[in-house]
């Protein structure tokens, strides 16, 4: 299936006509200026050629495949159908290199019961203006509180209630105007006169009779104060070894003393993670992926809990980033070959194959549009079939090639330049490419 | 007459385009819905967007589980069912598609993989465009806050920071992990192959006093006085308004173009508020 390109003018005003003629018109005349230029290339014979080396900023899976036991069948009629699509390009080329995740935070969480609670706990603060929320857990006796209950210690202050707070949502109101909360959450914006410092939360201990945890998260928009965390890339194989590192920065004098956290897998599962505090304000760690258990419906995340100190005292924070765990299911095998066909020119692509699954090939030639090529593959050597509109083109290179395994939601291969054709094919052949199609 | 003028004539009297079948879907944000025309957008807001179709019945309001990952079958696959059925149906190749929230990352995922079901090239195919209101395409803030300091144990399962695989999805730092490698028509990845245009909501007002507090619904503006705290300034007490104009091309925001220069709330943003759904009945 072709599809025509739409418009790509970004402005659209109130009140302009809407109607698809003006559409239509627009790409009708594109798709006939492409079609002109792309007969105007040379064809070329058809031949054999080889994937460019996969380089920086790519990712590829390598060493052994495997055969994941995970029981995935096509849908009927949906997924179980091979399917081929031409995007034409619209608007400007852009980089398809991966970026490392990066993410930074203000804020941190505790885990407390409720004899803590009573007791009090203590909240170290960089900034005035934190928001604090107070959730209970499911099923171990803890219960919403009324901010009645909450009182907020910090030097000469002695906060009850609702002079605790600057602005409180509770319960039915905050889970309404957001459903992301829960009905049993209580939050509260910390009056003006808590500051920075440590502060002291304190629950009267007649609402917390029937025991139980609860979650303080504790938020400081206003606090210069914040942790970054950085992976070293966004995709990872089972398996492979995997580096992070990161800062508290934004003010003078910060110093990291204490590192805690884990490697958190799509299903909740917790692994401990050996982090490393270095040169006062860095941390980082280089750990081993674990072999099994890549469930790609989802991502991992590698969390720090950062404990430290600032010029204003105790500083906490946690942060963490978000990466893709991949099975090695399939991979693109090196080998491909172009040539012309009745609707324009293909790229056949090996992939070989270890658990059987829905897989798709997507390149991109640029300014012109990107194939995509999907079928469900059994076990073995396989191949999937990119159909470009137009003549094959003297000379270009496929950008943005992938590899998906559509069954897991995994991406096996990506790459920012794929495969060249024409002389360009000589400027650099996969080395360790095996036996062609 | 010149020729060029000519040309344009004829393109226009010969183009398939004339031929238009216009249909509108409307398309929910998180969370699991049978009744959306009722519990979600209101009769009011529907009847009166889909004034504007010239046949005001060739609408269909979309009842799917998105709770799910945005790819899940019950998510992107229910949605692609839904009008899959609606096209087909009703012969529509002129469709405009209003999301709101979640559901326009739901539609990105169909604009955005083209090979993942057999139905979604059709669907890109109808597709005019999409009106995307409020779209959480870069993910909330709020999200992270519930996810941070999660607890699972194995034999309990989630008792601390868990609502719904889509909230978790919605985390900014994991929107930024799919918009960067799984969706299109983010700032510096490819265009979306058809146009994703934003409505951005940039405040909230509440205040008992003030009618526009009121619109939609008072108590859902309430709480959301205080999850502005969360957010940046410019936000809709859910979303910031960068995450809404995070995708695609951004067609307005609220004060640019609703009655009085009002600001529409999250909430409000699928409501006929301040003018809202004239606009949506207008663009069809």
């Amino acid at each position: 299936m072709i599809f025509e390109a739409g418009p790509a003018g970004p402005v659209r005003h109130l009140g302009e006509p809407n109607s698809r003629i003006h559409e239509g018109v627009f790409m009708s005349f594109r798709l006939i200026l492409l079609m002109m230029v792309l007969a105007l290339a040379l064809p070329v014979m058809a031949d054999e050629a080889r994937l460019m080396p996969v380089g920086d900023g790519d990712f590829a899976v390598s060493g052994n495949l495997s055969q994941v036991r995970d029981d995935v069948r096509p849908a009927a009629g949906v997924q179980g159908e091979p399917a081929s699509v031409f995007m034409p390009a619209r608007g400007e080329s852009v980089s398809t290199a991966l970026s490392a995740p990066e993410n930074d935070s203000r804020s941190y969480s505790l885990t407390v019961t409720a004899r803590e609670l009573s007791a009090g706990v203590s909240l170290p603060l960089s900034a005035s203006g934190a928001v604090l929320r107070i959730v209970p857990e499911a099923g171990g006796g803890a219960r919403l509180l009324q901010v009645d209950d909450v009182m907020i210690r910090q030097g000469a202050w002695d906060l009850q209630g609702r002079a605790a707070a600057r602005d409180l949502a509770r319960g039915e109101e905050l889970s309404q105007a957001a459903p992301v909360f829960g009905a049993d959450t209580l939050a509260m914006r910390l009056s003006d006169r808590v500051g920075a410092g440590e502060a002291v939360l304190q629950v009267r201990e007649a609402a917390l009779l029937r025991g139980g945890r609860y979650q303080l998260h504790v938020f400081e928009p206003e606090s210069p104060v914040r942790a970054r965390l950085s992976a070293e890339r966004p995709i990872a194989a089972l398996g492979q070894e995997f580096a992070a590192g990161g800062q508290l920065m934004g003010a003078a004098g910060l110093a990291v003393e204490r590192v805690q956290g884990d490697l958190i897998s799509p299903d909740g599962r917790r692994i401990p993670v050996d982090w490393e505090a270095a040169d006062g304000e860095d941390f980082g760690t280089r750990l081993a992926l674990p072999r099994t258990g890549a469930n790609s419906r989802g991502l991992w995340e590698l969390e720090a809990r950062l404990e430290g100190a600032g010029p204003q005292g105790p500083v906490r924070r946690d942060v963490r980033v978000a990466f893709e765990m991949v099975a090695p299911t399939a991979r693109l095998n090196g080998a491909a070959a172009v040539a012309p066909s009745a609707e324009g020119w293909t790229v056949r692509v090996a992939v070989d194959v270890a658990s059987p699954g829905r897989y798709e090939v997507r390149a991109t030639l640029p300014d012109v549009g990107t194939a995509h090529a999907a079928s469900w593959l059994e076990p073995g050597r396989q191949e999937l079939v990119l159909q470009f509109p137009g003549s094959l083109p003297r000379q270009a290179v496929l950008e943005d090639l992938r590899l998906v395994d559509q069954s897991r939601v995994a991406l096996l291969h990506v790459q920012q330049e794929g495969l060249a054709i024409g002389n360009q094919r000589d400027r650099d052949i996969l080395p360790e490419a095996r036996a062609g199609l | 007459m010149t020729a060029r003028s000519l040309i344009g004539l004829l393109a226009l009297l010969f183009s398939p385009a004339l031929l238009a079948n216009t249909g509108v879907a409307f398309v929910h944000g998180t969370g699991s819905q049978t009744d959306a025309a009722n519990d979600y957008w209101t009769g009011d807001m529907i009847s009166s967007v889909t004034a504007g179709l010239d046949d005001p019945g060739r609408y269909v309001v979309v009842n799917c589980d998105f709770d799910q990952y945005m790819w899940d079958a019950d998510a992107a696959g229910c949605l692609a069912g839904q009008l899959h059925d609606f096209i087909t149906q009703h012969g529509i190749n002129d469709l405009v598609v209003i999301t709101h929230s979640n559901g326009g990352n739901v539609m990105r995922w169909i604009l955005s993989n083209p090979t993942w079901d057999g139905r979604y090239p059709a669907i890109i195919d109808a597709t005019r465009w999409v009106n995307a209101l409020a779209p959480s395409s870069l993910g909330t803030p709020l999200a992270n806050a519930v996810m941070e300091g999660n607890v699972f144990e194995s034999s309990l399962g989630w008792l601390l920071g868990y609502k719904t695989d889509a909230v978790r999805m919605q985390q900014t730092h994991w929107m930024s992990h799919y918009n960067d490698n799984w969706l299109l028509g983010t700032d510096g990845r490819p265009a979306l192959p058809r146009g994703f245009w934003s409505v951005v909501g940039s405040n909230v007002r509440v205040a008992v006093w003030s009618g526009n507090s009121y619109c939609g619904g008072y108590h859902y503006n309430v709480g959301l006085a205080i999850t502005q705290s969360w957010l940046e300034s410019c936000a809709d007490g859910f979303l910031e308004c960068s995450s809404q104009s995070g995708a695609g091309s951004v067609w307005f925001q609220d004060t640019w173009a609703m009655d009085n220069g009002y600001v529409l709330s999250h909430n409000q943003s699928r409501r006929p508020c301040f003018g809202l759904d004239r606009i949506l009945r207008n663009d069809l």
